[in-house]
């Protein structure tokens, strides 16, 4: 559903990404990993148009995603987005961040949007905080918010940005077991993580990516225990054993 | 000191007069420069060149004059080209212009210092700018202006003391006016500086009280 065609993308004179190829089937989770700086955070960004792109297509159904585009915040209706250091609003409660979206911009009953923003909370494990701010929450609290919010969208796909970076490592777990949750619903779900462990039981693919282009993708398995690339074997050993 | 009580006693209602006036110019004032001042903001932080510049274009034109210019070109020199406003008028549409600048700059502060990673939500579900800006933003960035609005609102206040050269009989004109007839500066003068103390100190009191409250809000 979300395919990539010869993405190429440039900060600048600096080319980021050099001709991305990829293809992500409904119900599937992609792992995303790749060495700090190798352009992973802003893929992902590409295809919910928080960044524009040069050259090549990303589309989500058919649907092109161009910055420019009108349909743009269509498009990030139907693909949540779920960052790092959370980004909940501090302004409202984690239930008002949860409804924030179907109600203000998908102009959906209050009523309905409320009893279903109080199950997701719920199905996170975050039904005592439905009215706590999210300062009074942990890290671990406030990204699940922040996955309930992406939820609340019903979108198609979301997106995870190193969602477990930020976190005390006491937190990690429960943030995914969350996704793991998710992934055996069949979200379709495309994770950067460093998280090997992560990717090796939830994801169905894993793409390494390296100076800007995949340098190999396959399914998680067999990706992870036998790389076939030099670089990806490098890159494993250095997260999976770090001195 | 018995005199000055008598005398006291016989200026204040007088001078009250004065303080409704001052009060009202600055109120009306205060609302003109933060309406203006929030169009200013959003115009230089939309991001888009045929708003931005020309906001940029009055602020710093309006900041280059000084208020008592801005004062007697609107109240003297407008009904030159058939605008005929009263004092009052050309009093807060003067204050208001002229302070909808220092506010503009304060409010775009605000909306700038707002984290990053707020806006970015609130792209990510799908908000649309003025949607973003209502929900997410400004709430945010009232937080971060309140004590220099605060600031601002006192300076309002006093600055409010120069449309008494375009015959605003506020407290200012009030008291000069007394002065003069009574040739008693001393206890008049003494009471306009109170009277004004009167009004911005618990001006600043509620204003921390205010950002106090918000604090424990989350
Ligand atoms: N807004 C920007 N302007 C200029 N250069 C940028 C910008 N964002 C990212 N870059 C550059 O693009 C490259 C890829 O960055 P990106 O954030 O996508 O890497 P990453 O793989 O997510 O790394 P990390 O694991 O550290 O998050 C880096 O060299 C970075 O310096
Ligand atoms: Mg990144």
């Amino acid at each position: 559903m979300i395919t990539f065609d010869d993405v190429h993308k440039s900060f600048g004179c600096h080319e980021v990404l050099k001709g991305i190829d990829a293809e992500i089937a409904k119900g599937q989770v992609v792992c995303l990993i790749g060495p700090s700086g190798s352009g992973k955070s802003t893929l992902l960004r590409c295809v919910n148009g928080l960044e524009g792109y040069q050259r090549g297509r990303i589309s989500i159904d058919g649907f092109v995603v161009d910055a420019a585009s009108p349909h743009l915040h269509a498009i990030r209706t139907r693909v949540s987005m779920v960052f790092q250091r959370f980004n909940l609003f501090p302004h409202r409660t984690a239930l008002e961040n949860v409804m924030e979206g179907p109600v203000y911009v998908l102009k959906e009953d209050r009523h309905e949007v409320r009893e279903r923003a109080m199950a997701l909370l719920g199905r996170v494990g975050l039904a005592e905080k439905t009215n706590s701010y999210p300062s009074a929450l942990s890290g671990g609290q406030q990204q699940r918010v922040a996955i309930a919010r992406a939820l609340a969208m019903r979108p198609q796909a979301i997106l995870f940005d190193e969602p477990t970076s930020a976190l005390d490592p006491e937190m990690v777990g429960e943030v995914l077991q969350v996704m793991r949750v998710l992934a055996d619903d069949d979200m379709t779900m495309l994770v950067v993580t460093h998280e090997i462990q992560f990717a090796r039981e939830v994801s169905d693919t894993v793409l390494f990516l390296d100076g800007g282009r995949i340098v190999e993708q396959g399914p998680a398995r067999e990706l992870l225990r036998e790389p076939k690339h030099d670089r990806t074997r490098d890159f494993l050993r250095r997260v999976t054993h770090p001195m | 000191m018995s005199t000055f009580v008598t005398n006291a006693t016989e200026y204040l209602p007088i001078l009250l007069h004065g303080v409704w006036l001052t009060v009202l110019t600055t109120t009306l004032a205060l609302c003109l420069a933060t309406a203006l001042g929030l169009v200013w903001a959003i115009m230089r932080t939309s991001g888009i060149r045929s708003l931005s510049v020309p906001a940029r274009f009055v602020v710093e034109f309006l900041r280059g004059i000084p208020l008592l210019v801005v004062l007697f070109y609107i109240y003297f020199v407008a009904p030159d080209i058939g605008i005929n406003l009263t004092a009052l008028q050309a009093g807060v549409l003067g204050l208001g212009l002229a302070h909808s600048c220092y506010l503009g700059e304060t409010f775009r502060a605000g909306i700038e210092a707002v984290d990053k990673g707020q806006i970015e939500a609130a792209k990510s579900i799908g908000m649309r700018r003025p949607l973003m800006m209502r929900r997410v933003v400004l709430p945010q960035a009232l937080r971060i202006v309140l004590p220099p609005y605060a600031n601002n609102m006192v300076m309002l206040l006093k600055d409010s003391s120069l449309v008494s050269v375009i015959s605003v009989q506020e407290l200012t004109m009030q008291g000069k006016m007394l002065a003069s007839s009574t040739f008693d500066n001393m206890t008049v003068f003494t009471l306009v500086a109170a009277l004004y103390l009167c009004l911005t100190i618990p001006l600043n009191f509620l204003m921390r009280r205010v950002e106090i409250h918000m604090e424990q809000a989350g």
